[in-house]
């Protein structure tokens, strides 16, 4: 755009300049005056920058300097936004997260938490999962010989007549043994067989009332917790104790072994 | 003390939200910044509104300061680019600099009593002929002009500010003063 190298014509042009506006050394000031006393163009040179320097000068004297410095305000906004612009403190990583996280929208925001709660159970399967063994791991209460299932179920409780109070008997005596494992066939199976072995309890419950003479409830109720195998021997039994009633009691002791030896042939 | 601290580290403690850092910052340039404001544009009122903008937009950029460049520097760039966005706009505008701050500045001129009617029309005409001069000048040249003139700064302090070599600051100057002489031959300037 311009010539930067020295413009006067005797190449003084930025020792003009320095000297004019007196930023010059004594020295140099000294040297540079010696010239002007010998050179041709720079004198006059001098003079007319002087001139527009002066003009200038008084431009600025005349119009500038009378004026009051005004008095800058910063605006509120200005600060405002300087603060939200981040002019304080640039925000951390973990804040422009919070920011870009709470500014989703809400689909999204569900979608974070649901991801945020998968990495936690990940994590936690990791860190606690991995301390424990296999064995550890899998605790499962020991599987009984006959049964080929590994499924582990409960044995099937069938409750649904009053009689059967044999096999409810049968799990409170054994409540605090733990439950075994079984084939839910198998379960049946013992289940039929049960039911069966009620069945016999009954028709004994039947027949016993029918043979001997009615009793007190106790009477009544003591055959339903003897095994089914005595029942005949309690029979026998009802019948010595009318004949004890009736004041024969001398062959008692033969008739009981009497009624133990007909046990033990059964 | 505020006063005590260089401009560098008050804009870090400005940075670091301290109100008074930079007030005291704006204290130190205002005058500066206001005087180049007016050197360029010519007129006060754009020049306080220049000067005003130059202060708020360094306020909002504080953070992005570089720490290896000056304030005067970083300020004088942010004023200077406002003046020209200021000049660009009143170009479309069509509107005349000179002919609008006469009308603006005069409340403002007192001249010595000492000078007669005739005197002061002549010194009028006189300063009303630089201005054009200047005002028609590149903006590089006159901004080396106006920061030489009108804010007194060395040709050091205008080298820092501009961030040019010393010998460009007075290749400029010199280039400067000869094109305002060479326009300035039809109007008499008489040294007062």
């Amino acid at each position: 755009m311009f010539d930067t190298r020295n413009h006067s014509d005797c190449g003084f042009g930025h020792e003009i300049i320095t000297y004019l506006y007196r930023e010059m050394g004594s020295a140099e000031r000294k040297a540079f005056e010696d010239h002007l006393d010998t050179c041709v163009h720079c004198p006059g040179e001098l003079a007319a920058f002087a001139s527009v320097s002066t003009a200038i000068g008084d431009w600025k004297s005349g119009k500038f300097d009378p004026l009051s410095t005004p008095q800058f305000v910063l605006p509120k906004d200005a600060t405002e936004k300087a603060s939200r612009a981040g002019l304080v403190a640039s925000p951390s990583v973990s804040e422009k997260l919070q920011a870009l996280i709470l500014n989703l929208p809400g689909m999204f925001k569900t979608a974070s938490a649901f991801a945020a709660i998968a990495l936690a159970a990940g994590l936690a399967w990791v860190v606690f999962g991995g301390l424990l063994t296999p064995d550890e791991i899998a605790v499962v209460p020991p599987v009984e010989e006959k049964s080929t299932s590994t499924a582990v179920e409960l044995p099937v409780v069938v409750r649904s007549e009053p009689a059967d109070d044999e096999a409810i008997e049968e799990n409170s005596e054994n409540s605090n043994v733990p439950l075994p494992v079984t084939n839910p066939q198998n379960s049946r199976k013992e289940t039929v067989n049960r039911s069966r072995k009620s069945s016999v309890v009954r028709e004994n419950d039947r027949l016993g009332p029918r043979e001997g003479p009615a009793k007190s409830d106790s009477k009544d109720q003591a055959p339903d917790k003897l095994q089914p195998e005595s029942l005949p021997a309690i029979q026998r039994l009802t019948e010595l104790a009318e004949i004890d009633e009736e004041g024969d009691n001398e062959d008692a002791g033969l008739r009981l072994s009497d009624l133990f030896a007909g046990t033990d042939e059964r | 003390m505020l006063t005590d601290k260089t401009d560098e580290e008050l804009v870090q403690l400005a940075v670091s939200d301290d109100p008074e850092a930079f007030g005291e910052i704006v204290k130190r340039w205002e005058r500066k910044i206001f005087a180049l404001c007016y050197g360029m544009l010519n007129r006060e009122d754009e020049a306080k509104d220049a000067a005003q903008e130059t202060f708020i937009a360094a306020f909002k950029n504080l953070a992005r300061f570089r720490g290896d460049a000056k304030v005067s520097s970083w300020l004088h760039r942010i004023a200077v680019n406002q003046c020209l966005t200021r000049k660009r706009r009143e170009k479309t505008r069509s509107e005349s600099y000179i002919d609008d701050s006469d009308s603006t500045g005069e409340k403002f001129f007192k001249a010595p009593s000492s000078l007669t009617p005739a005197r002061l029309t002549e010194k009028d005409e006189r300063i009303k002929a630089v201005r054009l001069a200047v005002s028609a000048l590149p903006p590089d040249l006159k901004q080396i002009v106006v920061m030489k003139e009108f804010e007194e700064m060395t040709f050091q302090e205008i080298s820092d500010a501009m961030e040019i070599p010393l010998s460009t600051v007075k290749s400029r100057l010199y280039t400067a003063l000869k094109q305002l002489r060479m326009k300035l031959q039809r109007t008499p300037l008489e040294v007062v």
